[in-house]
């Protein structure tokens, strides 16, 4: 077996809803040992919410949760329960880092901030990942990655030119902050170890969103405009766009910066009207923009998508298929690179997960485990990890605080 | 931009080296300069003035503002990778750094010299990120791909649009920011790895696999477990409502009720206190079910709540949300992002003075690490403008050998 890149890295992982556990997932995934605190209490939003296996409900049946939780331990652990500060005290000893996404103010109500956390470990690293960040008016808002795609400005970018704002297929945000939060933790181990001083990490899910729509903010600022919403059209490319193929909403998306793309896509389509003056430059191609759009469209519609693709990248052209979730799981690109790991979950099944988009020559991320049932390593955590003796497992049994 | 004296930083000693003219590989060593790595820009001394203005790297109207923003903090030399004296000092560059990082298809960088295999012979401790559109592997390694054909191929634009018309991409480049950010992740998490393997490795991201990891993967489990294919469905969700986006008096706001009391709360915004009339005394509405709501009358809901909305601004909305508990929240244009008051206290957007496009507001790096704050300390380089710093500094040539090498245009 290959060595693990973040093998003997200790992860105290807090976190629940998508931010967070997507963070940790990549920790876990590359060999750290990361314990997911929950709660039947309280139990994760994505545990309990439906798409569920077989349309049966159930707390460990969430396809979306299995999807963000592989090689990680679930250990059961009231937090309200008096008897939880023991066992968090143990847990802060023994890990490096903390991961949290709740609310800003709710583990310190808890008794689990960062100040709280500092006390039983010094140097722990403690990354923190709510939707407007620890501090300020709105701090405490409560909030979900949908309405940050608003509030940050993003979805008024996002739609046809003159149309309304359309929204995402996902939490957008919340897929923002992981890679975000990965990279901090990194560089404050670097500096714990050069220096033994750990610190609070503080990812705002607003700021790290933000910082992807520079391109937009700096046309306000400099060039003094709204960008506002262009569909697929770029300024600086034509062709570019999403066009029809054969078949049932089968499109390709086209695109052409260069003058030497441009010649191959002359010579790919064969079309002499193409090859006139008017189309020659790219300013050209941008006056006569709907007039060329129709043109590439009647060459598209009588090709499969994959056929469309196939061609063009060929002769270098970008080009991409607009694929669905089926297209992805026969993807062949994504099979030659074993992109989806076969995972046995206790009680869905074998499943096709899909990997991570990352690949380490020497020390690859792994399907070690499928996510787990909640509660399901609380004996192997508290024994194995804390180290805690018959006695005292049995004594914090009684008191209920592994539920 | 004076530069200002630098504070410890978790990064300090790292040293990068970046070549190519990507958003993705920019970006991502910008992540890592702002830690306070010593990075490196490598640029082409023929087309590099161009490289700065065109395509991708320059914002729109005035050229070179994205470029000045993905490249602050950073050293830049002038390399012509082409020129068979460039060979050597590729090679005396990888011998001093930790991380390089590019974006050409296996072929390119091959012929360029920079591939792993050749790297890691000059440097076993080196890391090399390569970031391209479908990974150094497989039958797509060669292609090449911007961001609408990416997004098409991992799978988001069949959800964003109208019904019926043309899928549409995320907008703004989102997919190469994205993989630049898991790339800075990756490099780091390989520094982690080599002080216990001794050893450097090459990391591989694919920028398609980047983004249906954080973002299709709903559509792979809908389709793998339920057989179901997701597709557009305009401005609002297809199962659940009322969730979507709607007019209001000065723009958009966004609904996310996902249960029947957040439901009734929000009928209980409209109707200023009770269910409005219109709703309660129309048994179709008071008989169905919360979730056979949209199938059935979604449309004709609209518009009703539509009347109310656009009587009320964003902040109106906002705040009738926060105190009834539903989610409720405005889309935000870029001037109300700059001016927002919760970013103002946070002290979020840092002016900057940049040589070339004056005085402008940066988001800043959005890691706030509570002993080691990142600042930017330096303006984006001039073409060329640390020749002699890292040439005679890092590499230690002499004036004459870096004079020589000028004139033959290779630096």
């Amino acid at each position: 077996m290959t060595d693990l890149a973040l093998e003997g890295l200790k992860v105290l992982d807090f976190s629940w809803v998508a931010a967070g556990p997507k963070m940790t997932k990549y920790l876990a995934d590359f060999g750290a040992t990361v314990v997911r605190l929950e709660s039947t209490k309280n139990a994760c939003t994505i545990r309990v919410s439906a798409p569920f296996k077989d349309g049966v409900r159930g707390i460990n049946r969430s396809t979306y949760f299995v999807g963000m939780n592989t090689n990680k331990y679930s250990m059961a652990l009231d937090l309200k329960n008096p008897k939880a500060k023991e066992v968090v005290h143990k847990f802060a000893k023994w890990a490096d880092l903390c991961v949290e996404n709740f609310t800003a103010g709710k583990l310190e109500r808890l008794g689990f901030g960062y100040e709280d956390l500092k006390k039983m470990k010094p140097d722990i690293i403690m990354l923190r990942t709510a939707n407007q960040g620890q501090t300020g008016p709105h701090a405490a808002h409560q909030g979900f990655g949908y309405h940050l795609s608003g509030v940050t400005g993003l979805l008024h970018f996002t739609g046809e030119a003159g149309g309304d704002p359309l929204p995402l297929p996902v939490a957008y945000s919340d897929m923002i902050a992981p890679p975000f939060g990965l990279a901090a933790l990194f560089a404050a181990l670097e500096y714990r170890d050069r220096t033994g001083k750990g610190q609070m990490i503080d990812v705002s899910q607003l700021e790290t969103t933000i910082q992807f729509l520079t391109p937009g903010i700096l046309d306000y600022e400099v060039n003094h405009k709204e960008t506002g919403r262009k569909g697929n059209l770029c300024d600086s490319a034509a062709p570019h766009d999403a066009y029809r193929c054969l078949g049932k909403d089968r499109w390709c998306a086209i695109t052409v910066f260069t003058d030497e793309q441009w010649g191959a896509f002359c010579r790919v389509v064969g079309n002499p009207v193409l090859e006139e003056e008017r189309f020659r430059t790219l300013l050209g191609r941008k006056q006569h923009e709907e007039e060329l759009n129709l043109m590439v469209e009647a060459w598209t519609v009588n090709f499969t998508a994959e056929e469309v693709m196939k061609r063009l990248q060929e002769a270098r052209v970008p080009a991409g298929v607009v694929q669905n979730g089926e297209d992805l799981s026969n993807d062949p690109q994504l099979h030659h690179r074993n992109y989806f790991w076969d995972l046995d979950h206790k009680e869905i099944g074998m499943y096709p997960h899909l990997g991570e988009p990352i690949t380490l020559s020497e020390t690859p991320p792994t399907g070690r485990m499928a996510a787990p049932c909640l509660g399901e390593h609380t004996d192997y955590v508290c024994r194995e990890i804390l180290g805690m003796e018959d006695y005292e497992l049995e004594g914090l049994k009684m008191s209920g605080v592994f539920v | 931009m004076p530069e200002t004296k630098k504070q410890p930083q978790p990064l300090d000693g790292i040293k990068v080296i970046e070549i190519g003219n990507k958003i993705s590989t920019a970006y991502c060593s910008k992540m890592l300069a702002d830690q306070g790595a010593e990075v490196v820009k490598v640029e082409d001394p023929r087309t590099g003035k161009q490289d700065r203005q065109e395509r991708i790297l320059s914002g729109e109207g005035k050229p070179g503002s994205l470029f000045a923003y993905v490249n602050c903090n950073k050293f830049g030399i002038k390399l012509d990778v082409e020129q068979q004296a460039s060979a050597k000092i590729i090679e005396d560059l990888v011998r001093q750094a930790d991380i390089l990082v590019e974006g050409y298809t296996p072929q390119t960088a091959k012929d360029m010299g920079i591939d792993y295999h050749r790297l890691r012979q000059i440097n076993p401790n080196l890391i090399v990120l390569s970031i391209t559109p479908f990974g150094q592997t497989g039958p797509y390694c060669e292609y090449n791909a911007y961001a609408i054909n990416i997004s098409a191929a991992a799978a988001s634009s069949l959800c964003i649009g109208e019904p019926g018309r043309t899928p549409l991409p995320l907008p703004l480049s989102q997919v190469h920011f994205q993989s630049a950010a898991m790339g800075a992740t990756a490099a780091l998490g390989a520094i982690f790895a080599r002080e216990f393997t001794g050893r450097g490795q090459h990391i591989d991201i694919s920028e398609s696999e980047v983004w249906m990891t954080h973002f299709t993967g709903h559509a792979v489990i809908a389709f793998v477990f339920h057989n179901r294919r997701r597709i557009r469905s305009g401005h609002k969700t297809q199962a659940l409502y009322p969730n979507g986006i709607f007019h209001c008096k000065d723009g958009y706001i966004t609904l996310l009720a996902m249960r029947g009391e957040q439901w009734k709360a929000f009928l209980n915004i409209l109707g200023e206190g009770k269910i409005p009339e219109w709703y309660s005394s129309d048994e179709r509405f008071m008989k169905t079910t919360f979730r056979e709501l949209n199938l059935k009358y979604g449309d004709e809901l609209e518009v009703m709540m539509e009347k109310w909305l656009t009587t009320k601004t964003k902040e109106e909305i906002f705040q009738l949300g926060r105190k009834n508990h539903v989610a409720l929240a405005p889309v935000k244009d870029v001037r109300e992002v700059l001016e927002d008051a919760h970013l103002a206290y946070r002290k979020y957007f840092v002016e900057v003075e940049d040589p070339e496009v004056g005085k402008v507001k940066y988001p800043p790096s959005a890691l706030r690490f509570s002993k080691t704050p990142s600042v930017i300390h330096r303006p984006a380089p001039k073409l060329g403008e640390h020749n002699e710093e890292i040439y005679g500094g890092w590499l230690g040539y002499g004036k004459t050998k870096i004079e020589e090498l000028k004139s033959n245009g290779v630096i």
